[in-house]
């Protein structure tokens, strides 16, 4: 008996086994079409944009900023089984938390979730440059309230401050950025800080907006106050509105 | 020519290394769109064909002289493992959205374990039907390498899933010395059995 008819023996897992491989094979193609990458965004300043894939490129395709943290696992989503071997591997070799998965992202583009509205396909998760830096973001604990914890790179895409906010925006020209951050149960607020991480304003505040002159106008609760409005100058004094 | 016997346990070798290296396939090869992700997907049938073919040879040896009919069954049943490993990697595969990530990591793990006891329990039966195993107590040492191989193996899971990657790591590491020395004791034991019948 040759081995062709031993597995036609089993008509019913030779069916099963063929119409799962053409399944397969077919959803493959399918979804690789499906993931193209989105259309470049350049930026009006400098005319460079994400590449999707950890650079930072000019419209040549030149290479300008190379983030070195960056981890592209969106594509496992075509093969759950490998993803989670990737998983598995990565969470021994890289002694990385199983629950950052599966979505560690940093300049990139992360997967569309369909069940999170706030995420649609094509989120940048990568800011763009601005004073030499550009946000970016990690998916925060499995359980967390926050699905992202953001950061900033430098021009040569290493990590400059680490992904601890909740919230980043970019650096202006005289190296403050407005940041959101949650720094214990109940304490949270918007905080500003300098390209070294050290808060210029303590993460304390409702809401911090920044002004035309480099100002930024505040808004604070306390119990006994309630709402209270106020300007921060540049050296972090604050006049409070009367 | 090589005998029907020197054969089969020269399968059982070979069989033992085509598994591990196509693991290591699984490991080692970076996801990319296109043709790689198609040739790691098509692994997994790959493995149910294997499966297939070393039940086909057990039955063959059945069929001419020692009884090797639970080796046969053990196979039968791994190769269904395999098909609802790649079954689940199909239905996975179809929405897997963020919240569904964690749970195909639980099913394909469960199933990789699963995957791995039955093989086990292939080979232990392989053994007890070989000539020199009731000598040597080959199979005796040979289940107990392996349950302890499989109580590391999920123990460095469960501990992983609790965060405990440092613990996780040394489960995994003594898991892969057993396994090394399991895997000599499949070439040695083969060695054996040919040297017993030439």
């Amino acid at each position: 008996m040759s081995f062709w008819s031993y597995l036609k023996k089993s008509k019913i897992q030779l069916v099963i086994l063929l119409v799962l491989i053409i399944t397969s094979v077919i959803l493959s193609i399918y979804l690789n079409r499906l993931n193209t990458p989105p259309k470049r965004m350049y930026d009006i300043d400098n005319d460079l944009a994400w590449d999707y894939n950890g650079h930072y490129v000019d419209r040549d395709g030149n290479i300008v900023v190379d983030c070195k943290y960056f981890k592209d696992p969106k594509r496992f989503k075509d093969n759950p089984r490998n993803y989670s071997i990737y998983m598995l591997a990565t969470s021994i070799v890289f002694d990385e938390n199983i629950y950052n998965y599966p979505t560690f992202a940093a300049a990139g583009m992360v997967d569309d979730y369909p069940y999170t509205p706030l995420f649609t396909d094509s989120y940048r998760l990568a800011g763009n440059f601005t004073g030499g830096y550009a946000t970016f973001g990690i998916p925060a604990d499995f359980n967390s309230f926050y699905p992202f914890n953001y950061g900033y790179i430098d021009m040569n895409g290493d990590i400059a401050i680490p992904p601890v906010y909740q919230g980043a925006w970019y650096f202006d020209d005289n190296g403050y950025a407005i940041v959101y951050q949650e720094t214990g149960i109940g304490a949270r607020g918007y905080g500003i800080i300098n390209t070294k991480g050290e808060y210029l304003l303590e993460p304390i505040y409702e809401h911090i907006k920044r002004e035309q002159d480099g100002t930024f106008s505040i808004e604070y609760f306390s119990n006994e106050e309630g709402t209270m409005y106020g300007n921060a100058d540049i050296d972090g004094n604050i006049t409070w509105e009367e | 020519m090589l005998n029907s016997k020197t054969t089969i346990d020269k399968k059982m070798i070979y069989y033992s290394f085509l598994m591990i290296f196509i693991f290591i396939i699984e490991m080692a090869v970076p996801y990319r769109r296109g043709i790689v992700s198609i040739f790691l997907y098509a692994l997994t049938p790959i493995r149910v064909l294997i499966c297939k073919y070393m039940a086909y040879s057990f039955d063959r040896e059945n069929a001419s002289s020692r009884d090797f009919k639970a080796c046969i069954k053990a196979f039968e049943i791994l190769s269904w493992i395999f098909i609802i490993d790649f079954l689940g990697n199909l239905v996975l595969t179809v929405p897997f959205p963020r919240h569904m990530v964690m749970h195909s990591f639980y099913f394909f793990m469960i199933t990789m374990i699963l995957e791995y006891v039955v093989s086990s329990i292939a080979y232990y039966y392989y053994y007890v039907s070989s000539k020199i195993d009731n000598s040597d107590g080959m199979p005796r040492v040979w289940s107990i390498l392996n349950i302890i191989i499989t109580i590391l193996l999920i123990f460095a899971f469960t501990k992983l899933l609790a965060g405990e990657n440092d613990t996780s790591g040394m489960l995994i590491f003594w898991s892969i010395i057993f396994f090394l020395i399991r895997e000599t004791m499949v070439i040695v034991s083969g060695c054996k059995i040919k040297k017993a019948d030439s």
